[in-house]
């Protein structure tokens, strides 16, 4: 009887293991994290220059540092793909640069790279998300600035025929739709160049930040993420004085509530400045406005998520020069950034 | 190993140098009322001469250890867990822990269950190597191997081993401003154990020491969308039980 008991016994341990192990199949959160990784390792410069490239539904975002004594000078580098207004992949470089005595060639160091792919084609427990490594890659590329244009050539990882960001935004207006649906895109983009910075963004190694973690922002300020909730979780990234690019800073948060599938909804609004630039180097009028996450007051109107993917609702820009716009996550954006700066 | 290796060491000086059986472990062949021949173990024999006078050897039975094969060994297990890993993204992954543990196994030839909480000690990547402390704060893990198992007596000693699956979980949130880590490599093991006296009783029962070690072979890691190429689980420890009944 005894024996029989502690086979029996033995049995329910079994039968009670490969519960919690079907529990643990059922909440498979992507691929191994790294060991000992800090979640931010940027180094913000406050001096940096912004400049802006589009090549087809590419834009190119450039952010070079001044010169520091005893220190070599910062650069960083984002590539946002946008053949939707909801942006689909991005990949960022950090590390050093230098350009020659005449500004006609620099040497980039890139010293991390971060990488966000396209997984919309993956479900969400298997997909990796944004991911961040070191890196140790110089590229030599000529370097031609006039005015607020500058052209990188002979690197093609960060080729590209350059805008500085202030200047390009004084085209923008504050009154109508299409000025709206401008703001919505440049303010955009300061916003994934964010995401691509948090590592597991997009990906079920978002649960890491059951333990809420704050990064700095490029040139100033920073930006909290925190997840409540397993299953069914909120995701909070919350922007406080982030300037991530040159003359756009952001406040407020930016809430995603979803299930374990990632189907859910978003909900928050930013508050958001756009400081550009006149010709002549002086500042332009502010653009200021909100970015609405929950349908501008029409809840059935949120931004939805399928899949961990945007694919509905819009995106609600006001202006508070009157221009208004609902913006389509799953649409080409219309205008593209690019008409929106008249880049080259 | 090196600590397994000098108990299972030990175990075997600890034997009789005439390779005589003991008394409790030795099997006699008892005619039987038919006419034909069972067998019965020193435990038989023991409960024979109690049931003729229960005065006569009160307290014998209850501290022999091994007087049967069969029955339930229930062991408290302390050792060290390494477990190495390769991902599918090409970083070998290693992790030492401190275990503390239960082992169970049931039966002269039955079922067999190795329980064991973690504390991972350190943690290594592509060849970095980091103290585990240093980075995740309330880390935790847990092994567990069962399967099927069968028991030998060596002379003085008792030895089992056998196959069975095999899963270890690793669960380290990072520190604040680092990464979690978590895996749940899973696998094929297989495992044996080694027991013998150690003199003194407890609770009117024989303590037992030993030593134990297994291996494991893991090929899938559910928690990880299956990130995992191949990796490998080894333990090994010495074991505390009482064995005899009371």
């Amino acid at each position: 009887m005894t024996a029989r008991r502690s086979r029996s016994a033995a049995l329910s341990a079994l039968s009670a293991a490969a519960l919690v192990l079907a529990a643990l199949i059922a909440a498979a959160c992507g691929p191994y994290a790294e060991v000992a990784q800090k979640l931010d390792v940027t180094k913000p410069f406050a001096d940096a220059e912004t400049w802006v490239a589009a090549s087809g539904t590419e834009v190119r975002l450039l952010l070079l540092g001044g010169p520091r004594s005893g220190a070599p000078r910062s650069f960083a580098f984002t590539a946002l793909e946008t053949p939707l207004s909801a942006g689909v992949s991005a990949s960022a470089l950090q590390g050093e640069w230098d350009e020659d005595a005449r500004s006609t060639s620099a040497t980039f160091t890139a010293r991390t790279e971060y990488l966000l792919p396209d997984e919309r084609g993956t479900s969400v427990l298997a997909r990796v998300g944004a991911t961040r490594r070191d890196v140790n890659r110089t590229m030599q590329a000529g370097f031609a600035r006039a005015g607020d244009r500058l052209v990188v050539t002979g690197a093609p990882e960060i080729d590209g025929s350059y805008r500085r960001l202030p200047d390009a935004m004084a085209r923008l207006g504050a009154s109508t739709e299409r000025d709206a649906s401008c703001a919505f895109q440049v303010v955009n983009l300061a916003i994934r160049s964010a995401h691509v910075r948090i590592i597991g963004f997009g990906g079920p190694g978002m649960t890491q930040y059951q333990n809420p973690a704050t990064f700095a922002a490029t040139i100033d300020g920073s930006f909290h993420v925190e997840m409540e909730g397993f299953l069914h979780n909120r995701t909070t990234i919350r922007f406080d004085a982030l300037v991530e690019l040159g003359g756009i800073r952001v406040d407020g948060p930016q809430i995603t509530e979803a299930d374990s599938a990632g189907d859910g909804h978003m909900s928050g609004a930013l508050a958001f400045v756009l400081e550009p630039r006149g010709p002549d180097g002086a500042a332009s009028p502010e653009i200021s406005g909100t970015l609405d996450y929950a349908g501008g007051g029409d809840p059935a109107d949120a931004v939805q998520i399928r899949g961990g993917t945007a694919v509905g609702g819009h995106y609600t820009m006001s202006l508070e020069g009157g221009g208004l716009a609902r913006v389509s996550p799953e649409t080409f954006p219309a205008p593209s950034v690019a008409d929106c700066l008249a880049l080259p | 190993m090196t600590i397994a290796a000098v108990l299972l060491a030990v175990a075997a000086l600890g034997l009789p140098a005439d390779g005589s059986t003991a008394g409790a472990d030795r099997e006699v062949r008892e005619q039987g009322a038919d006419g034909g021949a069972r067998e019965q173990d020193g435990a038989g024999e023991l409960e024979a001469e109690a049931r003729a006078d229960p005065r006569a050897v009160p307290h014998r039975a209850s501290v022999e250890p091994f007087a049967s094969r069969t029955g339930a060994r229930n062991n408290l297990a302390l050792g060290w867990h390494a477990t190495s890993f390769v991902s599918e993204r090409g970083s070998h992954y290693v992790f030492h822990s401190a275990a503390i543990g239960y082992l169970g196994s049931f039966g002269a030839r039955g079922p067999f269950v190795h329980a064991t909480a973690l504390l991972p000690l350190q943690a290594r990547q592509d060849g970095r190597v980091y103290a585990a402390a240093d980075y995740y704060g309330r880390r935790v893990g847990g092994d567990l191997l069962a399967g099927w198992q069968w028991r030998w007596r060596l002379r003085d000693a008792e030895v089992e081993a056998g196959p069975g699956l095999h899963g270890t979980f690793l669960w380290m949130p990072g520190r604040t401003g680092y990464r979690d880590f978590s895996a749940l490599p899973l696998g094929v093991g297989a495992t044996s154990a080694v027991r013998f006296r150690g003199g003194a009783t407890v609770l009117s029962r024989a303590m037992t020491i030993g030593a134990y070690v297994s291996l494991a072979y893991d090929f899938y890691d559910p928690l990880r969308a299956d990130d995992l190429a191949h990796g490998w689980t080894s333990r090994f420890g010495v074991l505390l039980g009482l064995e005899g009944s009371r």
